[in-house]
């Protein structure tokens, strides 16, 4: 899929303002969803913010789903840059949890943390290299990735092998819990808040750096941007994808480690987070950029840990998927926007993109 | 009454208009031709006759009667039938499924009646003499073959309004010679036909009535019997020849050229075999569909010459380019500076400093999205000044990029635009000064019809910048379908015929020499 | 084969309708969310009108108008079609549970839903639609006219624009169906084989279904053929730890993921020619250039 962040962000010419009024308009919509089932929208939204920055507690709440949410975007986002569609986060998250919750027996947490990039890196190389080396086209493939890996790791390691007790009985209590040297540390005691946050703040800072300042990031752009043009500039395009979805693995895995080492302390018997999905709502939304990528990734992190007070005017908590799910696809058309953005600012187009450009197409 | 009747047309895209305000007639029976350089704006004068595209103003009448706009199918109903310059074929059907498609005859419950639409299909290509196998599946026929096929598909349909876009560029010159008889047959059964084409020659051997397209605008509406192709020249080009020496480069004005070679070319040929650059011996690679694209293809470069490669297209020439650069693996002996195994990898044939200006430069050249100052980076990304160590030099990077936009005179001067922004002429010129100065000296350079596509000045641009490269001692492999072209830039033009080189030849030679060759029959 | 036939329907009409969006050329991830909203659309229809054939109708309606939504933003706002469809997915999880919660007041399941009645055998008529449908399909289209421009539209949308055939249109018309039939799967779930709507439903069916798909290489044939395989491997393994002792449940996982990596090992490996229509995913612009 060649020019894959163009043909998606291109048409808004102006991803933030695309993303702001998706986010807007979602955010409308969904009130009106409340009002319109007989609930106060009103209450509805305090207890969404409330829950999402109300103290310490719910905070915390916010920046640990952010720090997930970050990573998860960041990996879709980098195998955006290489022109790949990474639908596997939630496959590569699950590995990395694993990962983590077996290291997490043995191991202080950094070199958990480790393992649980390493297994996803492993995850996400697959559906690179068998782009590369066999055409398999990534969305496929990420696709049956992740339910060979949700199955093989809940239905079988989990339950079986790996299971707590090692007893024949049906476990779904998960494996065994992780060492304390394993836990993410924790900086307050009122809020769940860990390392977790500002280790996902400067893996974001980390991938900007390497993305927009290093001729590596620069190659893996150009592979994304144009990848004929790419290989016939000598740059090693079937490389270079293997590398970033690797990398894009890894960041996954490491979203799945820190669940696991930071709140859930061991692999638990059902462990469906969704949160690799996600992470595609935030790469989207974010604009496929680093910096986009971790706002969009606070953002949604505040909405989930807000929805969880929903409830408490009987609306579930899944409403934070709604949102996300309205805001993607209307970022996913920002044409739909355009005739507003044309009235906001009436530029005129450099008449070179208008101009029929008389070359030949393939 | 008139068969098609075109009265101010105006197409606009973004803000530019492509079609200006166009009115013309065509009669049935008559041929008439449609001339002007790329981008004046035939294409897309024929998508609005046909109903693809919605004109802005102006009206089409078929036979009298007012089309709607932006209605194919009106259109096709109206009896208007367009050959495309890119076949509208679908390759995994068969060819009666493709000539039916649309207008499909039908039994009970809207099943097609193949058997029927096999029998019309092959009775309507017997009836005009096109040789066809109804049963193939397009995708495995020959190109003059699917040309036949778009012939049919609207002979079938019963147009009586024949438009062919560019219908000879890929053709070889006996196909070519084949195709003009069948559109006078056509003529002569009473349709109109629309014969669009750059190649002043064709067009005289063809229309009755030429009329000429100069950005947007009909200029010139004539009689054959009234013009001359000196004349037509002038009209497209928009000034006196005397003017515009370039008009040879675009083949706008080949007609002298049957006779000998009036054309100048620039220095004499330097003796051969002197200082020898590279040197291929029985080269071989199979194409993209795994058949043999190059076989046994031999040929050598002096330092300093430019040899132009010839060939009716889809001989070997694009399959020649990428073997050169790295990016098709090929058997066979390759020799650049008395070293072998250079060509392995486009990065390995770069570090040998073969550069590459692509034909598809859009695909093979240049990432779109990127900003122009990125796409010169491209190749050199990882040297100075683009980098340092591992890092982006993006004070050396620019300072570099605006020098090079600067050398090459690429419009608009900056560096931040997007790639895709720009016009095709100036995309070109981010290329050639990326490849020709970007890094330091090509010892190879492989040029795939540099100019297609391009303004004159652009063109001009593209041809000095070889030959500058040349001129340091480069070795100049420019591989062109435009015969007019290699003529005026080249010292010697070799001719491709199925994977093989037929042989070379001095510019002078004559185009019935060329084609010749080009069909496969050694040179003289 | 009793289990077969009761797993495989909801496997085998998704299945039909990714062939059927994709082979016009649009990319269908949305199978998921489909099913989804016609899962939940039965239930509710059977349940208020008190009939599942009623409840069938509902969702393969509702199955189309989310199929509505897709081919709104992909064709007419050009949207790329796998976001377009992945955002579709999301929505149809929080929607879902939302409307599951304000309508049924628990977000976990349904009230139990009238069903489809059996036969003697067994089998509810959707069965019988699982193995006819199939052959149905390849008939309409390899033998008709539409089907015959379906093909086209998929292939290369310019050449049969240039011929008259409404390239968006018949593009819109294919996702929509393709909706219905993931829909109508998706009821076949909640009014067929549970007897009510679980807000977990469809599972994963719709990828699963997408998997079938690529397997069956694009054609209904073909697609309907890895529905059935798939379903039987579910049904084996469903076998197996009914029979087996509960130790050996522990290997549920791998029979369970066999499928998917089974699909994958034919799209790396495979014989033959396993090839999506070249034009799928790609946008159609009218007046592109």
């Amino acid at each position: 899929m060649p020019e894959l962040r163009a043909k998606i962000f291109a048409p808004a010419r102006d991803p933030l303002w695309s993303a702001i009024a998706a986010v807007t308009v979602s955010l409308v919509l969904s009130f009106l969803a409340i009002a319109s089932t007989g609930r106060d929208p009103l209450a509805g939204f305090g207890y969404l913010i409330s829950g999402a920055l109300g103290g310490p507690g719910p905070f915390g709440e916010t920046a640990i789903k952010s720090a997930v949410l970050i990573l998860t975007g960041l990996s879709v986002a980098v195998a955006f840059t290489v022109g790949l569609f990474n639908i596997g986060a939630e496959g590569q998250l699950i590995w990395g949890g694993l990962a983590a919750a077996v290291a997490g027996r043995v191991c202080p947490w950094p070199l958990c943390l480790c393992a649980a990039a390493a297994a996803g890196a492993v995850w996400g190389f697959l559906p690179g290299v068998l782009k590369v080396r066999r055409g398999v086209h990534e969305v496929i493939s990420t696709i049956l990735l992740n339910w060979i890996a949700i199955h093989l790791v809940h239905g079988w390691l989990v339950a079986g092998p790996l299971a707590a007790g090692g007893t024949a009985s049906i476990s779904v209590a998960g494996t065994e819990p992780i060492e304390r040297a394993a836990w993410l540390p924790r900086f307050f005691s009122q809020s769940r808040l860990d390392v977790g946050f500002p280790l996902a703040l400067i893996v974001a800072a980390g991938i900007w750096f390497l993305l927009t300042r290093t001729s590596r990031g620069f190659e893996w752009r150009a592979v994304g941007a144009g990848q004929e043009a790419a290989r016939a500039a000598g740059i090693p395009a079937g490389r270079r994808i293997c590398e970033a979805m690797a990398l894009s693995g890894a960041l996954a895995g490491l979203a799945g480690g820190l669940l696991i080492l930071g709140t859930e302390h061991k692999y638990p018997g059902v462990f469906r987070t969704g949160y690799g999905f996600d992470g595609i709502a935030v790469a989207l939304v974010g604009g496929g950029t680093a910096a986009g990528t971790a706002l969009a990734g606070i953002f949604f992190g505040a909405i989930r840990a807000g929805a969880t007070r929903l409830q408490l005017v009987g609306i579930h908590p899944s409403f934070a998927e709604l949102i996300q799910g309205m805001a993607v696809l209307l970022v996913a058309a920002p044409r739909i926007f355009q005739p507003l953005f044309a009235k906001l600012r009436p530029t005129p187009q450099p008449a070179a993109s208008t101009t029929p450009v008389p070359t030949v197409q393939p | 009454m008139n068969a098609l009747d075109l009265s101010g047309i105006v197409k606009r895209f973004g803000g530019a208009a492509a079609v200006d305000g166009v009115s013309f007639s065509v009669a049935p029976g008559e041929v008439l031709a449609l001339v002007g350089e790329n981008g004046a704006g035939k294409s897309t004068l024929i998508s609005v006759a046909c109903g693809l595209y919605r004109a802005d103003a102006g009206e089409v009448r078929a036979f009298g009667a007012p089309l709607p706009p932006g209605d194919p199918r009106a259109a096709i109903d109206a009896g208007i039938g367009v050959v495309y310059q890119h076949f509208m074929l679908v390759g995994p059907l068969s060819v009666w499924e493709n000539v039916v498609l649309g207008r499909e005859p039908r039994r009970s419950l809207g099943v097609i009646d193949g058997e029927r639409a096999r029998r019309e299909v092959r009775e309507a290509a017997e009836r005009f003499g096109l040789e066809l196998d109804v049963g193939a599946r397009v995708e495995m026929l020959g190109v003059a073959a699917q040309q036949r096929v778009e012939i049919v598909k609207q002979l079938w349909r019963g147009a009586r309004v024949l438009i062919l876009d560019e219908p000879t560029a890929v053709l070889a010159p006996r196909e070519a010679d084949e195709l003009v008889r069948t559109v006078r047959a056509l003529a002569a059964g009473g349709r109109a036909v629309i014969f669009i084409s750059h190649k002043l020659r064709e067009v005289l051997a063809v229309a009755d009535r030429i009329a000429v397209l100069r950005r947007g605008r009909l200029v010139q509406l004539t009689p054959r019997t009234e013009t001359s192709a000196g004349q037509l020249a002038e009209a497209v080009m928009g000034k006196p020849l005397a003017a515009a020496p370039e008009a040879a480069e675009l083949g706008l004005f080949s007609a002298p050229s049957r006779q000998g070679a009036p054309v100048p070319h620039p220095t004499a040929i330097p003796s051969r075999g002197s200082d020898i650059l590279f040197e291929a011996r029985d080269l071989a690679c199979l194409s993209d569909r795994g058949r043999p694209a190059l076989h046994g293809l031999s040929f050598n470069l002096a330092r300093g010459e430019i040899l132009g490669v010839a060939g009716v297209d889809g001989n070997g020439q694009s399959e020649l380019a990428e073997v050169l650069t790295g990016l098709r693996p090929s058997s066979g002996s390759l020799r650049l500076n008395g070293a072998e195994g250079w060509a392995r990898t486009p990065a390995a044939a770069r570090a040998a400093g073969v550069v590459h200006l692509p034909e598809d430069r859009h695909r093979r050249a240049l990432c779109l999205p990127l900003s122009v100052e990125e796409n010169l980076a491209l190749g050199h990304q990882r040297a100075p000044p683009y980098a340092r160590g591992a890092l982006i030099d993006r004070k050396g990077r620019s300072a570099k990029a605006r020098a090079l936009i600067a050398a090459f005179d690429v419009r608009p001067p900056e560096p931040l635009a997007r790639a895709a922004d720009l016009s095709g002429g100036n995309q070109q010129k981010v290329v050639a000064a990326r490849e020709l100065a970007g890094g330091p000296t090509p010892r190879l350079v492989v040029a795939v019809q540099p100019t297609r596509g391009l303004d004159l000045g652009a063109a001009r641009r593209v041809h000095d910048a070889l030959r500058e490269t040349a001129a340091k001692g480069a070795g100049i492999l420019l591989i062109s379908l435009d015969l007019d072209e290699l003529r005026f830039v080249c010292r010697r033009i070799l001719v491709l015929y199925e994977g093989r080189a037929m042989g070379d030849a001095p510019p002078a030679a004559s185009d019935e020499h060329l084609g010749r060759m080009m069909l496969g029959q050694p040179g003289a | 084969m009793n289990a077969i036939l009761d797993f495989a329907p909801p496997l085998v009409l998704a299945a039909l309708g990714g062939v059927l969006s994709e082979r016009a050329g649009v990319v269908n991830i949305g199978l998921e969310g489909m099913m989804r909203f016609g899962a939940f659309a039965a239930a509710a229809g059977s349940i208020f009108s008190g009939s599942p054939w009623v409840g069938l109708l509902c969702g393969a309606l509702a199955g189309a108008a989310s199929a509505a939504v897709h081919a709104l933003l992909s064709l007419r706002f050009r949207a790329d079609q796998v976001v377009s469809g992945i955002a579709l997915n999301l929505v149809a999880l929080g929607l879902v549970t939302y409307l599951l919660q304000s309508v049924f007041g628990s977000a976990g399941v349904s009230p139990p839903a009238p069903a489809l009645p059996r036969d003697r055998f067994g089998h509810t008529a959707m069965a019988y639609a699982a193995l006819l449908l199939p052959v149905l399909f390849h008939l309409w289209l390899s033998r008709t006219a539409v089907g015959l421009r379906v093909r086209a539209v998929g292939e290369h949308p310019r050449a049969a624009a240039t011929l008259g055939v409404r390239v968006l249109p018949l593009r819109a018309l294919c996702v929509m169906g393709s909706g219905a039939l993931a829909g109508l799967g998706g009821a076949t779930l909640s009014v067929g084989i549970l007897g009510q709507f679980d807000s977990r439903m469809p599972a994963g069916q719709g990828f699963m279904a997408l998997a079938a798909m690529v397997f069956g290489k694009w054609t209904p044939l073909g697609a309907a053929g890895a529905a059935f395989f798939f379903a039987a491997a579910d049904a084996l393994q469903r076998q197996l730890s009914f029979s087996l002792h509960a130790a050996d449940l522990r290997l549920e996982g791998i029979f369970l993921a066999l499928p998917y990596f089974l699909t994958l090992l034919v799209l790396a490996f495979g014989i033959g020619r396993t090839r999506a229509p070249a034009a799928d995913g790609v946008p159609y612009e009218p007046e592109g250039r």
